[in-house]
């Protein structure tokens, strides 16, 4: 694993995840309406864009600009990468390993 | 609503904080703001949030910031330094444009600043005030405030201090012969105290010490070296030894801008100011009710209508930026910014100018692989190096202009506490931002250009790589709005300069050189409040007496026409109400020496005395005003502080003083005989072509007298001293004025020059086909002409509209005199002819074969 895995942020965490729920397609405003409904977190547009195009510098995405059938108007489709995925456990299994023990004070008992 | 609006700024935003992802991010956010609803201006404020919160993150690597990656700083400073070199002409008009459009500002900037944003010289400086006696209306008697009404100040809850001071220079002489003047205060120990700071060396001593003084660090090495004196050493004050005991902070002032004090205990009954501190949580107003009740039942002997005085706590930090000044400094500061913003545009037209010159050299670069953020960078520093020079130039001026106001509106002179006008690093750092955005905005336009430019075109074609200026929206529109707005800041500036004229002319009709005033004090007055008036009686007459021996001519007053005049409340005889009048209160030679010329009946006589029947004389203003049709001889009327119910007779009608101060001044004066009255107040009046040497025999006949004399000043000095304020607000906006139109003249002759570039294919086409020189110089003007006569027209338009409003700063003058308006329409006019000339006689001299060979 790279050290860049090791320093994922809380919120490109989250949009990673936000990506593998919304699945083939993602795109800015399915994977910001997926944090703002799961999450309870708002986001603006201009951090989402900043934070996908981090991610993809680090190798964790991939993009490809598409112009939709239905409205003509361009979308930026990204996907999660192998090393994404890879990225992603490793984060939630440090949270897991964080929280052992942690149970009954967590309320997760 | 793909990008909210103004939809250019937020596709800026987005193209470069976005980059190739722009197309994506907008149609992401067209989504994201069709379905929110609501309502338009929430919408707005929605979509705004999304493209602004692009801005807070790192550039993308991507599209527009790739660009800027490889730039090279230095190599950029260099080219543009010899590019500058290479065209002095706009380098040194735009640097002059700069220096005006930035020192306007700063200095502006400087006058809030010394008076908002300056420490306070003293620890909580905001809690101290100062009791000020509004005079009784109308009474023409002067009440004193004396250290018992400091006394009762200070058993009041409200105050936590109260002191008493007298500011007057302090003359220091030391055991070596030498002398010092120094702008100083005598204060009580009870003021030191309550003003809290403590002396950086030295003490302050304990009341009942030996006699003592004190000094600033700021004029302690002065007094060290002058005098010779150290800590602990004796000087003579007023001729007693006193002994300097202390050295205060640097920055303590007091009251005003004195900075040495002597320590007295004050006599009872003597004229004092009060200072005090307020009580924790005590507000000015509370105060103020509080003093009031405390004055209104003082037992200290008064007149009856001195105690109908009103008195009123203000705080020392009143002045900084409350009422009309505030307003006049936000008025400078809108000229300020006005002015910059109108440089700011003309030295983008001239750097756009420059690079549309430039255009081959910068194919060249871009041909040796300059990107274009290289080329946008090398134009950014050329704006950098022009604003720095200019913004130290404008610094320097700047400079110079806060020591100009300091000096004219500094505290001696309008009575401001705690204000210090000067260049602090507060308006440095001001003026370092002004110069950093101006810079920015100066090479923004430019910039742009250079960014959209086909750099291969131009290489191709020589040409259509930089879109031509005539295509530039903000081009034409541009000069004729700061034209228009030149226009009206020069209309305001000269109705400005029109009042201070009139304000200087005062005293045309008048001897206002040759007159000179000398306050003089009855020595007694002032101990348990009064003089018997027998006694004061007896020290006019000696006075005037003393007076006759003076050669030149010689008179008493109350006051000099327009200068500590009073009023006094008169009823007419068969009038309900009495009504406050201008009054002077004069001796039988006042009309005779201020050349008031007398039109019917008499003036006033050694006859008219306390046992004879009370006279006045009235001035055909006031007979116009009051009992018009009566002539004014024998009307009644009665002066109830003065005479009380016996009634006044009008014996004499004398000609107006021409006081042309203002158009609303009051001209109606009632004058009333010294000798019936023999005021408190008084100033001995002398007239003489020659006031130095009249000074000497003045001074000698009066030594022997019971009197003080208080300063001596000419009636035109005394004038000037009151209309100081207006003189100077009125010259900072005739600066803004002229700067203004001089950057507004650039602007257009940078818009011209720009056409006539344009042109150039055409003029020499035009000469080809046989047009002579003189009709192509014609077409310029014809172009010149059609930018600033619809701009004159626009700007006295607006100027006429705003002017009532701006009737303030017009100190009463006719705010639409047409005089003004068509004084400035001329000057405009004819700067903007000059401006028009250079480019006019470009276009004449063009040689057709040159230009069309090489276009």
């Amino acid at each position: 694993m790279s050290p860049d895995h090791d320093s994922l942020g809380e919120f490109e965490h989250l949009v990673l995840l936000a990506i593998l729920r919304v699945g083939e397609g993602a795109y800015g405003v399915p994977i910001r309406d997926e944090i703002e409904a799961t999450a309870d977190r708002s986001v603006t547009l201009g951090a989402l864009y900043a934070t996908l195009r981090r991610l993809e510098a680090k190798g964790l995405l991939t993009s490809k600009t598409a112009v939709a059938d239905d409205t003509g108007r361009h979308r930026k489709i990204v996907a999660v990468t192998p090393d994404g995925l890879e990225a992603v456990r490793h984060a939630q299994a440090r949270l897991r390993r964080m929280a052992d023990g942690l149970e009954e004070l967590l309320g997760e008992a | 609503m793909p990008l909210p609006r103004p939809r250019r700024l937020a596709r800026l935003i987005v193209r470069l904080f976005q980059g190739d992802d722009a197309p994506a991010f907008a149609a992401d956010l067209e989504d994201l703001t069709a379905r929110r609803g609501g309502s338009r201006l929430g919408r707005w404020f929605h979509a705004w949030r999304h493209v602004l919160s692009g801005l807070g993150r790192p550039l993308p690597r991507r599209g527009a910031a790739r660009r800027l990656r490889h730039l090279h700083p230095r190599l950029a400073f260099r080219l543009a330094l010899r590019s500058l070199s290479r065209d002095p002409v706009t380098a040194l008009t735009a640097i002059a444009v700069l220096t005006l459009g930035l020192a306007a500002p700063t200095v502006f900037f400087s006058i809030l600043w010394g008076s908002a944003f300056t420490t306070l010289p003293v620890p909580e400086g905001e809690e101290i005030v100062r009791l000020e006696v509004v005079q009784p209306s109308g009474s023409g008697r002067v009440v004193r405030v004396t250290p018992e009404d400091a006394a009762a100040l200070a058993a009041l809850p409200e105050f936590e201090g109260v002191g008493s001071y007298v500011a007057d220079d302090l003359r220091i002489s030391a055991p070596n012969g030498a002398a010092l003047r120094l702008a100083g205060a005598e204060v009580d120990a009870a003021t030191l105290d309550l003003l809290g700071v403590q002396p950086d060396a030295g003490r302050i001593p304990d009341v009942g010490e030996e006699p003592a003084w004190l000094v600033t660090a700021a004029v302690w090495p002065r007094v060290r070296e002058l005098l010779d004196l150290e800590l602990g050493e004796s000087g003579n004050l007023e001729g007693v030894p006193h002994t300097l005991t202390g050295v205060m902070p640097d920055n303590f002032r007091f009251p005003l801008d004195h900075d040495a004090w002597r320590l007295v205990q004050h006599q009872p009954g003597a004229e004092v100011s009060i200072v005090a501190r307020l009580a924790d949580g005590v507000t000015t107003g509370q105060a103020s009710a509080a003093a009031a009740r405390a004055w209104a039942r003082r037992d200290v002997v008064r007149e009856v209508e001195a105690r109908d005085a009103t008195v009123r706590i203000l705080g020392f930090t009143a002045d900084r930026g409350e009422g009309a000044e505030a307003l006049l400094m936000a008025a400078l500061m809108v000229v300020g910014v006005a002015l910059l913003a109108i440089a700011i545009a003309n030295v983008s037209n001239l750097l756009l100018l420059r690079s549309a010159d430039r255009r081959g050299a910068l194919a060249i670069q871009g041909a040796l692989g300059a990107g274009r953020g290289q080329l946008a960078l090398q134009t950014f520093i050329e704006a950098l190096l022009l604003t720095g020079v200019g913004g130290i130039l404008g610094l320097a001026l700047a400079s110079v202009g806060a020591d100009y106001v300091q000096s004219t509106l500094g505290p001696r002179n309008l009575g401001y506490h705690w204000i210090e006008i000067g260049i602090y690093p507060g308006v440095v750092g001001f003026a370092l931002l002004l110069v950093l955005g101006t810079a920015l905005l100066a090479s923004l336009v430019p910039m742009t250009r250079l960014w959209r430019a086909d750099i291969h075109g131009l290489i191709k074609q020589g040409d259509g790589g930089i879109e031509p200026p005539g295509r530039l929206r903000l081009g034409p529109s541009l000069v004729a709005v700061q034209l228009a707005l030149s226009c009206g800041a020069l209309v305001a500036s000269g109705l400005m300069v029109e009042g201070t004229l009139t304000a200087r002319a005062f005293g045309r009709t008048l001897p206002a050189e040759e007159v000179l005033m000398l306050p003089v004090t009855l020595e007694g007055e002032g101990l348990d409040g009064e003089l018997l008036p027998a006694r004061r009686d007896a020290a006019l007459a000696e006075m005037e007496r003393a007076l006759a021996q003076v050669p030149g001519r010689t008179a008493l007053g109350t006051g000099a026409p327009g200068f500590r005049e009073l009023a006094t409340q008169v009823r007419l005889d068969d009038a309900e109400e009495t009504e406050a009048h201008p009054s002077n209160t004069v001796s039988p030679t006042f009309f005779d020496l201020m050349d008031v010329e007398l039109l019917t009946g008499r003036g006033f006589g050694a006859t008219d005395t306390r046992a004879s029947e009370p006279v006045a004389v009235v001035n055909r203003a006031w007979v116009e005003r009051n009992a018009p049709g009566s002539g004014g001889l024998g009307v009644i009327l009665r002066a109830p502080n003065l005479f009380g119910d016996t009634p006044v007779r009008v014996v004499g009608l004398v000609e107006d003083v021409q006081l042309v101060e203002t158009s609303e001044a009051r001209l109606d004066r009632v004058y009333f005989a010294a000798g019936q009255l023999a005021p408190r107040e008084v100033m001995i009046l002398a007239r003489s072509v020659d006031l130095a040497g009249l000074q000497g025999p003045l001074r000698d006949v009066l030594a022997g007298l019971p009197i003080t004399l208080g300063e001596p000043m000419t009636l035109a000095e005394g004038h000037r001293f009151m209309t100081r304020a207006q003189q100077t607000f009125g010259m900072l906006v005739l600066l803004g004025g002229v700067s203004g139109l001089l950057v507004a003249a650039v602007g257009l002759y940078g818009v011209l020059s720009f056409r006539i570039r344009r042109r150039r294919r055409e003029f020499g086409i035009r000469l080809a086909l046989g047009a002579d020189g003189a009709s192509l110089a014609r077409s310029v003007f014809a172009v010149s002409l059609r930018q600033v006569v619809p701009a004159i027209l626009i700007g006295c338009a607006f100027a006429w509209l705003v002017s009532p409003v701006a009737a303030l700063l017009t100190f009463g003058n006719d705010p639409r005199a047409p005089g003004v308006y068509i004084a400035v329409a001329g000057v405009f006019g004819g700067v903007s002819l000059i401006a028009t000339w250079i480019p006019a006689r470009r276009a004449a001299r063009t040689d057709p074969m040159r230009t069309l060979r090489t276009e």
